[in-house]
């Protein structure tokens, strides 16, 4: 027998088996494609919650206020400056007319401030700080950078609010990991049993093909098939779970938290590594559980 | 062709299957093995065949010594030799045909050699109208003779039956017997392990008699 021939034959001796043993294969596939939707549903929200948590940090502002009265060229000059310095993302120049007219926006109207001048209030450069420069220390270090250029008067910045963020990130973060292990073993846990006990109705095959002297190969390769094949539909079934149970929550939650079930990428991508994880997992869960009853 | 010099197996430490056991069996020969029942005979087999391996001695086939033999070079054995098993060990999931054809699936050989040469043995065994039944279906006698087909259909070197007439009416018994017979005038080797002696007497065939463990001749 050829390769082709030989997997040929392995393949309709998958097939046959998947055909023969229907249900057990097809609960197999449902609860595969339960397990990988709890596991994306958690991840969609982690991404999601921690991509919301990611845009607060560009909160994290620092206003560097300057001396005297600057001119168009020496404003461009202190902004590439400002921007050159280590731990800067971007620099928004901010004119005392322009900080006039978001004071009046704040508050709504324009006559409370009727009587102001713009010149009253100083011009400043409005930095954003890079994403890795957002711990508290770190944004000291470039505060204090930026304190050293001789034309700057001072620098703002809340030291309270940068704190705040990052004990909340460090927390998200390692809740999300202990949640995500969890649930990762409760998952390799449930599909590992599950392919278990097909294989275990499977022994007496097993130790016959062994009998008749069947390599290791011959009798791993269709359940290697059927594996992909259960992974295969175990994919499918969790992204049709998956985009339900988005279609629920969205449906059922508020404006505000909407954000929370956004996809983060396109069905198609998401089917993709939905049907490849679940054919690497049922692959695994077959070898996983073949490995006992190889040894017949 | 087989040869087994001081061959011992114990179970869990103590419990003696096999004793100091040593027997050359040659190409060809027709051999049973007799002894009642727990002497030894069945472990005797699964020695040769490699599923169990000796705690003491060696055993060299075709001048290959099995002692110890590695995993991956068990499959290769078993292909060489037919065994036909008490029980059977037939699959209830797949049909007469299906059964025999595996044990010439798992050495590679091509489907339509594969077909023609299960529909041969089936028609040998005079069988060949249940090659669609599921073995479960079959009468002891009937689900013997597929067992019997799978280990003849890769024409093996050697024969190893586990008292294959256990489960069969005299008339049947001879039958089975008979068939080994043929088998063997063709050229295998044939080694059956039984405790009938009525067969034995009836058949003037070298006989090793195992009691406890030891050959007793």
């Amino acid at each position: 027998m050829g390769p082709v021939s030989n997997a040929l034959y392995f393949i309709t001796d998958a097939l046959g088996s998947l055909r023969a043993n229907t249900l057990t294969a097809l609960f197999t596939s449902v609860t595969l494609g339960f397990a990988l939707a709890i596991f994306a549903l958690f991840a969609l929200l982690f991404m999601n919650l921690n991509f919301a948590l990611g845009t607060l940090g560009d909160r994290t502002n620092v206003v560097v206020y300057f001396d005297g009265a600057t001119k168009g060229a020496e404003v461009k000059k202190y902004s590439t400056l400002i921007e050159a310095a280590e731990g800067v993302r971007s620099v928004t120049y901010v004119s005392s007319a322009t900080a006039l007219g978001e004071l009046k926006s704040e508050f709504g109207g324009q006559d409370l401030f009727s009587g102001i001048d713009s010149a009253m209030l100083p011009a400043s450069f409005e930095v954003m700080i890079e994403t890795e420069y957002r711990e508290p220390e770190d944004l000291a270090g470039v505060v204090a950078g930026l304190k050293k250029l001789k034309w700057v008067e001072s620098v703002e910045y809340s030291a309270e609010w940068a704190a705040t963020l990052s004990s909340v990130l460090r927390f998200v973060e390692v809740a999300a990991l202990a949640f995500g292990l969890f649930l990762a073993i409760a998952t390799i846990f449930i599909i590992t049993n599950t392919i278990r006990l097909t294989v275990y109705a499977r022994r007496d095959e097993i130790e016959v093909m062994r009998l008749v002297g069947a390599s290791d190969f011959f009798i791993k390769a269709p359940f290697f098939i059927e594996g992909v094949v259960q992974g295969l539909f175990g994919g499918l079934i969790s992204l049709g779970l998956l985009l339900l149970w988005r279609w629920i929550l969205a449906a059922n939650i508020p404006d505000y938290l909407s954000f929370m079930v956004v996809l983060p990428a396109s069905t198609v991508t998401l089917l993709i590594i939905l049907v490849l994880a679940g054919v690497a997992t049922g692959v695994a869960g077959s070898f996983i559980s073949m490995a006992k009853f190889m040894k017949i | 062709m087989i040869d087994m010099f001081h061959v011992s197996k114990s179970y869990d430490g103590n419990t003696k299957a096999l004793d100091d056991v040593t027997i050359k069996i040659d190409k060809g020969e027709f051999l049973f093995i007799t002894g009642p029942s727990g002497a030894g005979k069945s472990t005797l087999l699964k020695i040769i065949f490699g599923s169990e391996s000796p705690t003491e001695g060696q055993i060299i086939i075709d001048g290959r010594n099995y002692y110890r033999i590695p995993r991956k070079e068990i499959p290769p054995l078993r292909r060489r030799i037919g065994f036909v098993f008490q029980d059977f060990k037939l699959l209830s999931n797949k049909t007469v045909y299906e059964n025999v054809a595996l044990a010439l699936n798992v050495m590679g050989v091509g489907q339509r050699e594969v077909r023609r040469r299960v529909l041969r043995i089936l028609s040998y065994l005079k069988i060949q109208h249940r090659a669609n039944f599921s073995p479960m279906s079959l009468s002891g006698g009937e689900q013997q003779r597929v067992a019997i087909a799978r280990a003849l259909v890769k024409e093996p070197a050697i024969i190893l039956a586990d008292e294959p007439t256990g489960n069969l009416d005299p008339e049947l018994s001879i039958d089975t017997i008979e068939l080994f017979k043929e088998v063997n005038n063709k050229g295998t080797t044939v080694i059956i392990a039984t405790h009938d002696k009525s067969l034995i007497e009836r058949y003037a065939k070298r006989t090793a008699h195992l009691e406890a463990g030891r050959f007793t001749y």
